[in-house]
């Protein structure tokens, strides 16, 4: 049996100084870091006290603290309705079908990029791709209504070629896809962007040493552009299945109505309704926010601990 | 600096952070426990005696706080400074738009950021959140004397047609100011009602003479609007009929089959309470509605929740069915006016009579107020009574002059007990008068007091046509209409299950919508009912409660036969 050598107190100190000396060398570089820990202390870790009401009745005038404290009833409440479960069940459909679908897209846009030979149509194009993520999804909505709507330009476009309407927003069966399709045209552009830092990154020689052994364009992409991007692709991967229980909050709640909630209500969506939009259950929604920060964090460990199996690598 | 020193102003502030970030009990909150403020107990002293405030009582200059839709408008006009100045007074305007004003209250009251003086849109749905606020402490109570010592608020309180503050009283105490609306004379009957293009019924020829129509014929009617284009809007452009969001699809007929909200509430049958979306006439309704939407008759893209008005307006619309007084009639006549000047929009528009499908003309009564005011439980004795003397203004002849035509010697006089209004010549009415102050500018002080009466305080600047036009409805409706009663017994009781559950409007309606955008007419009895079913356990224990805590169910009035 090995006994591993525990530090002594005096090292301990030893060390602890001499990290503190290292910080304080370097004190504006770690003074970048404040606003970004304020952020989060503010508004990641501050919130986390409310988390309690998920076992509690709110009282206004008792505030978070001073409510009753009701054990599980609100976790009890919540796994009895049915639009929680039809909630979750979206939710994963949903995420699912972006991971599948939409998570790749950026990668292989940023592949595509990187393989225009003209720099000026190489950047128009980025542009063109990355502007309407800087649009919110309040105005895109509008945009989509106008273009899908009964009256809008797409239906307009179907009949002058003879065929009949589709009420494609109010349609069970297309809602998810015009969930998909609007995400990957707000947000594919502006995901391109780390993975052409990426791309960018890797050295150019490899690429002229492969061209000079005979390797073609799509040889170079197998074997120098993907494995070069393997690390961040992956860590994104993990970033994003950790967020799973994340379908695009603002997206939902822009878009959708009440002839496709059965597809399209999320938990965030269903969270917001039954906190605002009816007598507010702060208890219970927050039993819904505590629930799916919990799936979260199991499927985000999880989705680490595969990718370390499989291919080594991983994030934490 | 020493690293330790660092170390200890990086954890400092951090811990602030954490701090400021919340770990604070809300600023608003009485304390837990704190019973909540009896009847009466902290009554304020009148400043004034009926109208007039002695200027002693307005000495100390005070600030407000107070939320209000249409915020950007407000505040900033000589009204607004007249006012101020008169009661010596600030009111800081907190925004809040038409469409989150249940969510921007909830938010408020339970974080503690309420304003000095709440206005809600305080109907029968919030009530029992009104009622929980109140037991836990979050209000303060209007004085038990109230009505003896604002003779204007008191007079107000005083109407038989007027039960707002009777609901607004919990446990005893008033909380909240209900704001009575302004058509006390037709028994407060809603304005919801239909609207259209009469000439467009003239151009496809199935007009009948006083717009009065049967169902069958209405349908007709909108149908050829569809399909014939009057319009000349292009093909597949022109829109049959269209309502409000919060009225789809009960306006297409469930209205017509029982004059019922239809959301969900409940309704009296055989000596006892049922749930309305559970009747039969609720499913008739449906499938009239289903019918029409399949045919598309109804405007397809209602369910998403945009304006059926301004499509009326933009001459896409045949038929509007929406709370039409006069105020909307006369900005729709304005649109098709500006928008085509060729039409005469007195002639080309008007309201429609339309008998339902069960030979009634149905119309239905609106609760006897529309908003009401609450005021925070930290709010001084003296602010309170500095509200109270504005209300008590506000509700006196000259507060409602001055609600409708502005300040007294320049807007308005009064000679020898005649009133002239003293506004402008209107530039596009020869007969009438143009309002000098912006559109909105008065709407603080109608969601904070109440509606005026055009009984009391002439209309000046609204066509006469449209004024007489809108009147002849309401009492057209009352003569030979049938009006389904509010029921106030069942809307406001407060009960745990009920309280609990809400009055299920949102569900009913959701449901609804979903159902007539995507089953087939085929399938909607059966998902229907299947829904009713799934509602039951949810539905029963309000029921039960309605039934065993209202002695005295009130008796269902059959339906009036329309006799032209």
């Amino acid at each position: 049996m090995t006994v591993k050598a525990q530090p002594s107190p005096a090292r301990k100190g030893v060390r602890l100084r001499r990290l503190l000396r290292e910080i304080w060398r370097n004190r504006f570089m770690y003074l970048l870091l404040v606003p970004g820990l304020l952020y989060f202390a503010v508004f990641c870790y501050g919130p986390m006290y409310g988390i309690q009401l998920a076992w509690k009745e709110f009282a206004a005038n008792a505030g978070v603290v001073g409510s009753r404290w009701v054990g599980w009833a609100n976790f009890a409440f919540l796994f009895k309705e049915a639009e929680f479960w039809n909630a979750i069940r979206n939710t994963l459909t949903i995420a699912g079908m972006q991971i599948a679908l939409a998570f790749p897209f950026p990668i292989l846009l940023a592949i595509l990029f990187n393989e225009v030979w003209q720099p000026g149509l190489k950047r128009v194009m980025q542009i063109v791709s990355t502007f309407p993520h800087f649009l919110s999804w309040v105005i895109l909505s509008s945009i989509i209504f106008n273009l899908f709507g009964n009256a809008g330009t797409v239906n307009n476009m179907v009949v002058a070629f003879g065929g009949q309407k589709l009420n494609f927003l109010m349609s069970k069966e297309i809602f998810r896809w015009l969930l998909l399709f609007s995400l990957i045209w707000k947000e594919s552009g502006w995901n391109t962007i780390l993975y052409m830092a990426t791309i960018s990154s890797i050295d150019q020689s490899l690429y002229e040493a492969a061209t000079i052994d005979g390797a073609n364009r799509f040889q170079r992409i197998v074997h120098i552009t993907w494995p070069g991007m393997q690390s961040i692709v992956t860590a994104t991967f993990i970033l994003r299945v950790g967020m799973i229980m994340n379908a695009g909050y603002m997206q939902v709640l822009t878009l959708y109505n009440p002839s496709v909630y059965e597809v399209g209500d999320i938990l965030d969506t269903y969270i917001y309704r039954i906190t605002f939009q009816k007598a507010p259950k702060y208890g219970i929604s927050t039993a819904v926010g505590m629930f799916k920060g919990v799936v979260n964090a199991a499927l985000m460990l999880s989705a680490e601990a595969v990718s370390r199996r499989l291919s080594g690598e991983g994030l934490l | 600096m020493t690293s330790k020193r660092a170390c200890r102003l990086l954890g400092l502030i951090l811990t602030l952070s954490l701090l400021l970030a919340g770990c604070q009990a809300p600023s608003g909150a009485p304390e837990s426990g704190t019973a909540a403020p009896t009847a009466g107990a902290a009554t304020p002293e009148p400043n004034t005696n009926g109208s007039e405030a002695s200027a002693d009582a307005l000495a100390e200059h005070l600030t407000l706080t107070a939320n209000v839709r249409n915020a950007e408008v407000q505040g900033a006009d000589a009204l607004w400074d007249y006012f101020a100045e008169k009661f010596n007074v600030t009111i800081e305007l907190i925004p809040m738009s038409f469409n989150e004003r249940h969510e921007k209250a909830r938010i408020w009251v339970s974080s503690g950021d309420m304003p000095d003086l709440l206005w809600m849109d305080l109907d029968e749905k919030m009530f029992a959140e009104y009622a929980n606020w109140v037991r836990q402490g979050m209000f303060k109570a209007y004085p038990a004397d109230i009505a003896e010592k604002y003779p204007n608020i008191g007079t107000e309180y005083g109407l038989e047609v007027n039960v707002g503050d009777e609901l607004m009283t919990i446990d005893g105490a008033l909380y909240a100011h209900p704001a009575i609306r302004g058509n006390p004379e037709y028994d407060f009957m809603s304005g919801m009602s239909w609207v259209y293009r009469r000439d467009w019924a003239k151009a496809v020829g199935l007009y009948k003479e006083g717009d009065l129509y049967t169902w069958d014929e209405f349908v007709a009617l909108n149908e050829a609007f569809v399909k014939q284009d009057p319009g000349g809007n292009g093909p597949g452009k022109t829109i049959g009929m269209g309502t409000e969001i919060f009225y789809f699809p009960h306006a297409f007929g469930i209205y017509q089959t029982s004059a019922e909200f239809g959301y969900g509430s409940f309704s009296p049958k055989d000596g006892k309470y049922v749930w309305t979306t559970a009747r039969h006439e609720t499913l008739e309704g449906l499938k009239i509605a289903k019918d029409l939407y399949d045919r598309g008759i109804i405007w397809p893209d209602n369910p998403l929740g945009q304006a059926p008005d301004d499509q009326f307006k933009a001459g896409l619309m045949g038929s509007d069915f929406n709370n039409f007084d006069q105020g909307r009639l006369d900005s729709c006549r304005k649109a098709l006016q500006e928008n085509f000047p060729e039409i005469d929009p007195f002639e080309a528009m008007d309201y429609a009579f339309v008998v339902g499908p069960d030979g009634t003309l149905w119309c239905k009564q609106s609760q006897c107020y529309w908003g009401a005011v609450c005021m925070s439980a930290k709010l001084s004795d003296e602010k309170a009574a500095r509200w109270l003397t504005m209300l008590d203004w506000m509700l006196s002849d000259e507060g409602k002059y001055f609600r409708m035509y502005g300040i007294p010697g320049k807007d308005y006089s009064i000679e020898n007990g005649s009133l002239t209004c003293l506004w402008p010549q209107s530039e596009i009415y020869a007969d009438l008068q143009a309002d000098p102050y912006p559109q909105n500018v008065r709407q603080w002080y109608m969601d904070y007091s109440g509606g005026v009466s055009a009984q009391v305080v002439p209309n000046v600047s609204t066509p006469k046509q449209t004024i007489a036009d809108a009147n002849a409805k309401f009492q057209y409706l009352k003569d030979k209409g049938f009006m389904r009663a509010f029921d106030y017994a069942s809307s406001y009781l407060s009960a745990p299950s009920k309280d609990a559950s809400g009055n299920f409007t949102t569900e009913t309606s959701d449901k609804m919508i979903e159902l007539l955008t995507t089953v087939s007419a085929d399938q909607l009895e059966t998902e229907w009912t299947n829904w009713l079913a799934s509602m039951e356990e949810k539905v029963q224990p309000v029921l039960d409660e309605l039934n065993s805590m209202i002695a005295d169910v009130p008796t269902e009035a059959a339906p009036k036969v329309f006799v032209p």
